[in-house]
């Protein structure tokens, strides 16, 4: 029980940055769960409890924010990382209101995602 | 009456053939593609893993080691493995992936095939060498921008903005002749990815294409060069 991992939730429908993600997350003793559309975030946060949640804006289903408006609505408070391309910048003020904690653009720098998610993994 | 009668009957017999023919040719096309697909999918795997020793930062000389063409026909589904991370990726696993495909000589792989017959090669020829950064590629990328097609000029002009030397500014004015008014609108935000230096050719494509840049359009390009001044005069 003890050797269980802390996973984080990724929502991502980009199948290279979801293995990006998977192995940036894997050296850093992480499980990650990779999940390519946001429309049932709550049961997939619901069932793994992770330690953090990466969200992507643009996704099919339900877009990154809808997505994170309903896992607040559901009361879950684990930190939520929006990380999206330069194009959607624009919508780091619609994700913040939604109830993200900090927003990443793509393409990114695993030191700089590092230096932003330490403060939420410990 | 019977000739006619026989008339319709053979040509009965034809078109069913036509449409058995036409049906087997649909169904041997499609299952040489999702064969190809899988194929592609199988050895694309395989170099995949060079990926994650990339982002454990392993050394160069073991990476392009690993990357080094194992089967005919590999080098393309290599060079779609190494683009595909470096578009979502910057810093030093950009660098990395970039320093793995120079020594591959990707760059002169890509500027053959600039030269190709197809369209889709061309363009994923453009692209690459936008990803990998390559200045020996500007001059092959401006001779073949008058004669591209109008989405594949947008894309070695993305190329020419990645690869961001300002000399080739001057013909992104050149290359907008022709071009419909929502590209002219996508190449003035390609110009300004080369910063203040761009802003003078910037002003020379609105001048002499007024029509393309009505006040919705031209408001966030002057805050973008507002942006970049103020960023010049901070440094």
């Amino acid at each position: 029980m003890g050797d269980e991992k802390k996973s984080v939730c990724i929502f991502e429908d980009n199948p290279t940055i979801q293995v990006l993600l998977k192995i940036f997350f894997q050296k850093r003793g992480y499980l990650p769960v990779i999940t390519g559309d946001g429309v049932d975030a709550v049961s997939v946060v619901r069932r793994h409890g992770p330690s953090l949640i990466m969200l992507d804006i643009i996704m099919p289903g339900k877009d990154g924010v809808e997505a994170c408006q309903e896992l607040r609505a559901a009361g879950v408070t684990t930190p939520i990382v929006f990380l999206t391309s330069k194009a959607f910048a624009d919508d780091k003020a619609r994700g913040l209101a939604a109830g993200a904690d900090a927003f990443l653009l793509k393409p990114f720098n695993p030191a700089e995602l590092d230096a932003t998610l330490r403060p939420f993994l410990g | 009456m019977r000739l006619s009668l026989l008339m319709v009957i053979y040509m009965s017999i034809v078109f069913f053939w036509l449409v058995v023919a036409l049906f087997v040719y649909i169904g041997l096309f499609k299952s040489y593609h999702a064969l190809r697909r899988s194929y592609r999918d199988l050895r694309k795997a395989v170099y995949q893993e060079g990926i994650e020793k990339v982002l454990m930062e392993e050394p160069l000389e073991q990476l392009v080691e690993f990357f080094r063409p194992r089967r005919w026909g590999d080098l393309d589904i290599i060079q779609e493995v190494l683009t595909e991370s470096m578009r979502h990726l910057k810093g030093a696993p950009f660098d990395t992936l970039r320093e793995v495909a120079l020594k591959m000589g990707l760059i002169d792989h890509n500027l053959r095939r600039l030269s190709a017959r197809s369209h889709h090669e061309r363009g994923h020829a453009l692209e690459a060498l936008g990803l990998l950064r390559a200045p020996q590629a500007i001059v092959a990328i401006i001779d073949i921008l008058d004669e591209e097609t109008q989405d594949l000029r947008i894309v070695a002009l993305r190329s020419l903005a990645a690869i961001g030397d300002p000399a080739a500014l001057p013909y992104f004015v050149k290359a907008c002749d022709g071009l419909p008014a929502p590209l002219l609108m996508r190449v003035a935000s390609l110009m300004l990815e080369f910063g203040p230096i761009s802003h003078r050719s910037i002003q020379r494509l609105i001048n002499a294409h007024p029509e393309a840049f009505p006040p919705r359009i031209l408001i966030p390009i002057l805050k973008e060069i507002a942006l970049d001044l103020e960023e010049a005069r901070a440094r």
